[in-house]
């Protein structure tokens, strides 16, 4: 056992055991010997090390050799990206990630759509108002949109404090709090032919700024781009009166495309 | 036991293989950990069969082009 061991394992040039000849004497075994071998050796061989050492040194999170392949929320995990923001200090290619801005083919017709990416938390009816909750994610597009074309009425600040991990007792009202209570956010009043439209921009203590692009008296089109919020939040669309909403809660929605609801008089 | 390390004036192959096939696999493993959801334990043993089986295929094809 040990002979035969031996004969598969042992080095070229140093066998003592019977066997079949290799290394030197074969025509790939004299290809390798040439004097290059060392350098291609040691260029093989560092190489190797180093894709251990960068392996290392991330762990556990994924090493940047096999980041190109993993989706994005693989790529970059929540415990990363939560390390980054509390340390303010946010990698170049998670930044480029995060700040894309694709274009969206706005669905035609009587129809209102998403106002930005993520998964419907919530749908609700309160005081007149159909409330459609949709919780942002680190990895989704943080661009809001109108959800109907309209006048922009007002865009006003609301709230004191930043949510960080509310429970889950809290998450269910903590979004139809107003006034000062209420966390920080920029609520944008949109005209339109249905009644007063609300997007409430919402941000949490890992999304501490908004960022609102329009302004009052901009007429805006359906799916049109109004401002982004930075690192992951909620955006609340209120809508006056009663509306069959065409999603479900844990549906994950896509802004200015998933149509949300369909009505007569929407435009 | 140098012999396996170092052979007239260059690295002994099989050192260099090795390292190569360790690093390799260990990304490989550590992609293939974050994309398939399986138990640590069944994903521990399908790796080691899977380190021991390629370890074989490399021992044996080497010996098949060295020896031509």
């Amino acid at each position: 056992m040990g002979d035969l061991l031996a004969t598969i394992l042992m080095p070229p040039g140093v066998r003592k055991v019977p066997g079949p000849r290799f290394s030197a004497q074969s025509r790939w075994g004299q290809e390798l010997n040439t004097r290059y071998t060392f350098v291609i050796q040691l260029g093989l061989l560092a190489l190797a090390l180093f894709a251990i050492t960068i392996w290392a040194i991330n762990f556990p999170y994924p090493s940047p050799i096999i980041k190109p392949l993993l989706s994005p929320k693989l790529r970059w995990p929540t415990e990363q990206v939560m390390n980054w923001v509390e340390t303010q200090n946010i990698p170049s290619d998670y930044k480029r990630f995060f700040y894309r801005d694709p274009e969206r083919t706005i669905p035609p017709g009587r129809s209102l759509v998403s106002a930005a990416d993520g998964l419907v938390q919530a749908i609700a009816y309160r005081d007149g108002y159909t409330y459609l909750v949709i919780g942002l994610s680190f990895w989704d597009v943080h661009v809001v949109r109108a959800p109907i074309a309209g006048v922009v009425e007002s865009i006003e600040a609301e709230g004191s404090y930043f949510p960080r991990f509310p429970k889950p007792e809290e998450r269910d009202v903590i979004f139809f709090i107003r006034g000062k209570a209420a966390p920080v956010q920029q609520v944008v009043t949109l005209k339109t032919t249905i009644g007063e439209v609300k997007v409430r921009l919402i941000t949490s203590y890992w999304a501490s700024r908004i960022k609102v692009w329009a302004h009052a008296g901009a007429r805006l089109g359906k799916g049109q781009r109004l401002g982004r919020m930075l690192l992951g939040s909620t955006v609340v669309v209120e809508l006056p009166g009663r509306h069959a909403l065409s999603v479900k809660i844990g549906q994950h929605i896509t802004g200015g495309d998933t149509i949300i609801a369909s009505r007569e008089d929407a435009k | 036991m140098t012999r396996w390390l170092w052979v007239e004036g260059r690295f002994a192959w099989p050192l260099v293989v090795t390292v190569l096939y360790v690093a390799t696999f260990v990304l490989v493993a550590d992609y293939l950990w974050r994309t398939l959801s399986l138990p640590f334990e069944t994903f521990a043993a399908l790796a080691l069969i899977a380190f021991t089986l390629v370890a074989v295929l490399i021992i044996l094809t080497s010996r098949i082009v060295l020896t031509r």
